[in-house]
């Protein structure tokens, strides 16, 4: 008889079951009720566009559960439980069913011959994998997991669920003979409890059958108060990813009060999705140049202070989102290096939300007196060098340059960016590039003092307002020039000129020049002497190859100088780390830990390189300072390529 | 006769060196305007200052002695020139452009409705007659020449350290006058109620008259030390680059350069300093810069006055050394403050 | 508690100068849109807001005399929180013409303080604060890097920069003017949105010739050129004096040396140091 169709003291079993039920789905459904009603009290945002490409991005990310699998173990018992949790569903759909009707089975469903083994097959496996995940919590103590009360007692309802269902499975199968044959722990459990009187497995039987509903329904009940909130959150959070480039921040609106957030209501409600999606895997914070560095920001740390903030019981309906791990001192660390975004598996938006609160703070004025005399500089002439726009083609020599507007056409506008006009190391690779393309005869010209500010420093730093101004000036003298292509040697202006000035209209072809030198190579433009082998290292800068993808043509054009051996260091490409000098590190002050770029020189150190090689004058400011520390510049030069390549080409 | 005064500085019985150059220029001028150089003499007990200012130059000495001008206030001593001034009616009056002599000498230009010129570096007289005064303006980025006409007295406050002086004459003397103001009525609304020395220590280094500052050359605690003394026997501010502070050296106060401070005193002494252009660009602006950089190549040694290609830790020792020699040789006179 | 504040705009001091031959002025080669408040100023501003955050009934007034480019000057310290700005439009010829007009507005304010910025960094005259306090007939207090502020006894209690490091503390009654310097604090950014959104609701506006114009000037400038500083006298002692004495004047006006002879100086320790110790001896360092 099915544990449902018995009476407990005189009350049917499908009563109580009706009314436990009733009692789950109420608390559930309160909980989840006040959950949804966060996320509408949130901003409007439109991420229903490009189905398709949802629709690919659920199938590989959730299906798939494709990023998960970085970690292999971890990911492989990720994957056991996901799949377990679906396949198993089907067993909960039979489970409820015969709850409400006293133990009639789901019709079409409930009664092949192919459940009960499928259903057998995944309780052992997830009953593995929980087995795995709490050697792994308990023991290995991976750095990414904080040992938390929340995620054992998640460990152990599942394990609890797993075993409950296997006992009551195994007493049922002794009582009606049923052995299905191929359903291998319910045989095997049948066998061993044929001894046992058939009263006692019957009461055996009911016992775990309804240990096993309880758990369920406190499973239930227990999801949306802990990071398990998870199995909901996260495939729409997915689905609802943002296809935006990936490099580009949401403009603000200037019509509004403010164009930052201060409380949690100010975050649109897929950023408040983003918080309830959030596993605490940690493998954000372990990717994290900041974190690594032992600085105040973690950005696990930062989700999840912002989902408490976000969740507490505020008095006046009113959430800050500041307090605890939302601090000044973590935001301000922060380096947009894009690193935690491209790890996580929900694809939760941490730069974007990092960027919207320092956007409140800089409104309100809380900013180092540095960062502010800079972003000052910045307003009054167009550079946070505080240098005279005037002098803004003075760098190097000039070498058949001729500024925009003096008639011809040509090949390209060669934008210099402030570091490149203004900086002494900038300086080195403006000239370096201006004499490459002399060398491979290319027709370029230069804005010369038209040109300001791209205004990456700015909007990093959430100074959107004159982030939006410099951003207009220049998409306006850029479209009175009307340039074929754009070339520019800094990731920063590349990433804004590309993938941000759209956003004002500013239509243009930007090319890096990592990009074109491999283009002249190809077009064998330029040619290579021979020589002394140096070891060359590469660094790949975040703005150039975490946001734009471009890794493989700085590599070409390294490879193509027989004086150079390229040494990869061991984290490259999208798992490169920060050299620390983004997210406006430069005009920041700095605080407390460890200096990034200090930490990635010495691992770029590891591959025993002559040269490290840049393709961004931040990255190669940083590591020179880094060199310079450590006083071993006369042993490693930083170089970057548009210096190598003009030192190595021999057309000079 | 056309007089041209000089409010004469002095402290703790001595005449700074801005007096000095102002009679300098008082006489220079005078000449061209056949004047009488007349020093106005504020304060109280203080009869030995006339030989000095004789000597330096002045023909006359306007003695005003009163207990109230021991030491400065705005009220009392507006008030005491503006009266002298009332009655004697000179051409051209110069203040040392000092804290004090900032402060008072506009407001007396108010009261006196006269024409006013402040920080100048020359005073002369042009083809016309007039005094035309040159001044520092716009960061001493240019020099403006004003003249006041119609204007009597005209007030000029000069700047300390522009001019320069000649030796005195000791048989020079000057005709002494007495000038008793009429303080009584003159509330004093201000009260002075401590007095702070400076500490090279903790001085602020923008205030700082010379600083020695350190970066990455330095090496060793051991001749960071060295440095200390140094700055401590030539009354120094301690400074350094972003890596003496990285390394621990300094606070994050005594940084110079672009995140840091900026700074223009009379020297500066870079030990040890590459000259990365995070650090010029807080230092260039000062008057004297001296290097001392073992490496030949150093960026700093194309901005110093002296670029010494020198080993640090061998020079230091000698420098301090040949420093305490020259403090214990002849001491400056009683007369003369080195002190601006 | 009422505090006016005078703050002028200036145009950006980093940007490099531009002589303008044929008339008395200076003109920076990029004027458009590099304005900027007179730190100073903006300092004398900051501190005000300060005094009002701890004495919330006071109200700032921010006086500005200026062209209509100054309207931006007007903006920002409404926005960094002046409670109303009065723009005065025009200019005056000379400083002294500007502190009586500055005068006469502040006087209409009655304030119980007056901040201003010590000089300007283009002018640099130093002369409208305390000839404002000259025609107030209101005690001042003129290179403050530190304000106490005593609300109960209105008293003033204003630290004075001295020279070489020395400081003076001196108390006063209100009213009166103070005239700080730019280091007295470290003025809080300003955002360019909340400076878009300012409304023009508490500035008003008010032509100078409505006022009976700005007066006659003092001072008339003659002409602005670049700077070339005077090579100071050579001070040769007279053998007649004593060693001591002779000592004294070397000690004092010091020969002016064309500077960065070109060369290194390298060589054994003892000849760098006794060259270091020439230079310091010539430039009257020791």
């Amino acid at each position: 008889m099915h544990p449902s169709a018995l009476h407990y003291l005189g009350i049917p079993g499908q009563w109580i079951f009706i009314l436990l039920l009733v009692l789950a789905a109420f608390v559930l459904l309160r909980r989840v009720h006040y959950l949804i009603a966060l996320l509408r009290a949130g901003q409007v945002e439109h991420r229903l566009d490009q189905l398709r490409a949802r629709s690919r991005a659920f199938i590989v990310y959730v299906l798939g559960q494709r990023r998960l699998f970085h970690d292999i173990p971890s990911g492989t018992m990720h994957a056991v439980i996901f799949l377990g949790f679906l396949v198993l569903s089907i067993g909960t759909v039979e489970m409820l069913w015969q709850g409400l009707t006293g133990g009639a089975h789901v019709p079409l469903l409930g009664d092949t011959p192919y459940l009960l083994p499928l259903l057998d097959s995944f309780r052992i496996l997830v009953l593995g994998a929980v087995v795995f995940a709490a050697y792994r919590r308990l023991v290995v103590r991976p750095a990414r997991l904080t040992l938390a009360p929340g995620g054992l007692i998640i460990l152990g309802l599942i394990a609890g669920l797993m075993l409950t269902d296997l006992l009551a499975e195994g007493f049922r199968l002794a009582g009606t003979r049923d052995t299905g044959w191929w359903a291998p722990a319910g045989r095997m459990l049948a066998e061993a409890f044929a001894g046992i009187d058939a009263g006692d497995q019957q009461a055996y039987y009911a016992a775990f059958w309804w240990t096993h509903a309880v758990f369920f329904l406190g499973f239930l009940v227990y999801l949306p108060y802990s990071k398990h909130l998870h199995i909901l959150a996260a495939p729409p959070n997915v689905f609802l990813r943002s296809l935006y480039p990936k490099g580009a921040l949401r403009p603000a609106d200037l019509g509004q009060k403010t164009t930052g957030v201060a409380s949690m209501q100010d975050f649109t409600w897929k950023q408040l999705l983003d918080l309830y999606s959030c596993t605490e895997c940690g493998r954000c914070q372990e990717v994290c140049p900041a974190h690594l560095a032992g600085k105040p920001l973690s950005p696990k740390e930062l989700v999840l202070g912002l989902r408490a903030r976000l969740t507490s019981r505020a008095k006046s309906g009113h959430h800050s989102a500041f307090g605890g791990a939302v601090s000044k001192e973590a935001l301000w660390s922060c380096t947009t290096c894009g690193a935690c975004q491209e790890r996580c598996p929900v694809f939760i938006e941490h730069v974007a939300k990092i960027i919207d609160l320092r956007r409140g703070l800089t409104e309100s004025g809380v900013l180092a007196s540095c960062t502010a005399r800079s972003l000052e500089a910045l307003a009054l002439v167009g550079n946070p060098q505080h240098s005279p726009p005037s002098e803004r083609k003075d760098w190097g020599k000039p070498r058949g340059r001729a500024s925009l507007g003096q008639g011809q056409p040509v090949e390209v506008l060669y934008w210099v960016g402030c570091t490149g006009a203004y900086d002494a190391s900038g300086q080195q690779i403006s000239t370096a590039m201006s004499n490459v393309l002399q060398l491979a005869q290319v027709n370029y010209a230069i804005l010369g003092d038209a040109e300001q500010c791209c205004g990456d420093p700015a909007r990093r730093i959430g100074e959107e307002g004159l982030f939006q101004q410099l951003a207009q000036r220049n998409i306006e003298t850029l479209q009175n020039y009307q340039p074929r292509r754009i070339l520019t040697h800094c990731p920063h202006c590349y990433n804004m000129l590309k993938n941000e000035y759209p956003q004002f209209g500013g239509q243009f072809s930007v090319v890096h020049h990592s990009e074109f030198i491999a283009e002249l190579i190809d077009q064998d433009r330029l040619r290579f002497a021979e020589g002394v082998t140096r070891r060359v290292t590469y660094q790949d800068p975040c703005y150039l190859g975490r946001y734009n993808n471009g890794y493989d043509q700085p590599r070409q054009a390294l490879r193509a100088m027989p004086t150079l051996e390229l040494a990869e260091a061991e984290r490259v490409q999208e798992n490169a780390l920060c050299c620390g000098g983004g997210g406006g590190q430069v005009w920041l002050e700095a605080n407390e830990g460890q200096r990034i770029n200090y930490i990635r020189f010495a691992q770029l150190q590891d591959t025993k390189s002559q040269i490290i090689a840049t393709a961004c004058p931040f990255c190669k400011l940083m590591l020179d300072d880094a060199a310079n520390y450590h006083g071993v510049k006369n042993r490693v030069q930083v170089k970057d390529i548009a210096e190598l390549v003009y030192e190595n080409c021999s057309l000079r | 006769m056309t007089e041209i005064w000089v409010v004469a500085e002095h402290t703790d019985g001595e005449l700074q060196e801005a007096t000095l150059e102002m009679l300098f220029e008082a006489r220079r001028v005078s000449g061209r305007m056949s004047g009488t150089v007349c020093a106005v003499l504020l304060g109280h007990n203080v009869a030995n200052l006339v030989e000095p200012l004789a000597g330096y130059g002045a023909d006359r000495v306007y003695s005003v002695e009163d207990p109230l001008l021991t030491s400065y206030s705005t009220d009392i001593f507006t008030e005491a020139v503006f009266q002298l001034v009332h009655e004697c009616s000179p051409a051209l009056l110069m203040l040392a452009a000092t804290a004090n002599g900032r402060d008072y000498a506009p407001r007396l230009a108010g009261r006196l409705r006269s024409g006013f010129a402040s920080d100048c570096v020359m005073v002369d007289v042009n083809r016309q007659g007039e005094l035309e005064m040159t001044r520092a303006t716009h960061g001493d980025r240019a020099y403006t020449t004003v003249t006041c006409p119609n204007s009597r007295p005209v007030i000029a406050t000069m700047r300390p350290g522009a001019i320069g002086f000649d030796s005195p004459d000791p048989s020079r003397v000057a005709e002494v006058r007495r000038f008793q103001p009429r303080l009584e009525s003159c509330v004093l609304r201000t009260r002075v109620i401590e007095r702070i020395k400076a500490d090279p220590k903790t001085l602020d280094l923008g205030e700082a008259d010379i600083i020695v500052a350190g970066g990455r050359g330095v090496g060793s605690p051991g001749t960071w030390a060295l440095l200390e003394e140094l700055a401590e026997l030539l009354g120094a501010a301690v400074g350094g680059s972003r890596m003496a502070m990285d390394l621990g050296w300094i606070p994050r106060d005594r940084l110079v350069g672009q995140t840091g401070s900026t700074v223009s005193p009379r020297l500066y002494l870079a030990a040890g300093i590459s000259g990365a252009i995070q650090h010029t660009a807080g230092m260039r602006a000062s008057k004297n810069k001296i290097a001392i950089n073992n490496e030949r190549e150093a960026p700093i040694h194309q901005l110093a006055d002296l670029a010494a290609v020198a080993d640090l830790r061998e020079v230091l020792p000698a420098l301090i050394e040949a420093v305490r020699r020259a403090r214990r040789g002849p001491d400056p006179g009683p007369q003369v403050s080195g002190q601006t | 508690m009422r505090i006016a504040v005078c703050v002028k705009q200036i145009t950006d001091p980093a940007l490099p100068v531009e002589f303008v031959p044929a008339q008395a002025g200076v003109a920076t080669t990029e004027t458009s849109g590099a304005y900027c408040p007179n730190p100073a100023d903006r300092a004398a501003l900051e501190e005000a807001i300060r005094i009002r955050q701890v004495n919330p009934s006071a109200e700032v007034t921010v006086v500005t005399l200026g062209p209509a480019e100054s309207d931006y000057t007007v903006r920002y310290c409404l926005a960094r929180g002046a409670d109303r700005a009065i723009h005065l439009l025009g200019e005056a010829p000379d400083a002294y013409t500007a502190a009586v007009v500055l005068g006469q507005v502040i006087k209409g304010l009655s304030p119980d303080l007056v901040l201003c910025g010590a000089r300007s960094l283009d002018d640099a005259t130093g002369q409208v604060p305390p000839t404002i306090a000259e025609l107030l007939e209101i005690p001042q207090v003129t290179g403050v890097i530190r304000l106490d502020l005593d609300i109960e006894t209105m008293v003033a209690t204003a630290w004075r920069r001295l020279e070489r490091g020395k400081r003076e503390v001196v108390e006063c009654s209100l009213p009166a003017l103070i005239a700080v310097e730019s280091c007295i604090n470290e003025p809080r950014y300003v955002s360019l949105h909340a400076m878009q959104r300012m409304s023009d609701r508490n500035v008003q506006r008010v032509d100078l010739l409505s006022l009976g114009g700005p007066g006659q000037p003092l001072t008339q400038t003659v002409k602005v050129s670049p700077p070339r500083p005077r090579p100071k006298r050579v001070s040769t002692p007279d053998a007649s004096l004593s060693a001591d004495e002779r000592m004294a004047l070397l000690f004092g006006g010091g020969q002016s040396q064309p500077k960065k002879s070109g060369g290194y100086l390298e060589g054994p320790v003892e000849t760098v140091v006794s060259e270091i110790m020439s230079f310091l001896q010539k430039e009257g360092l020791l």
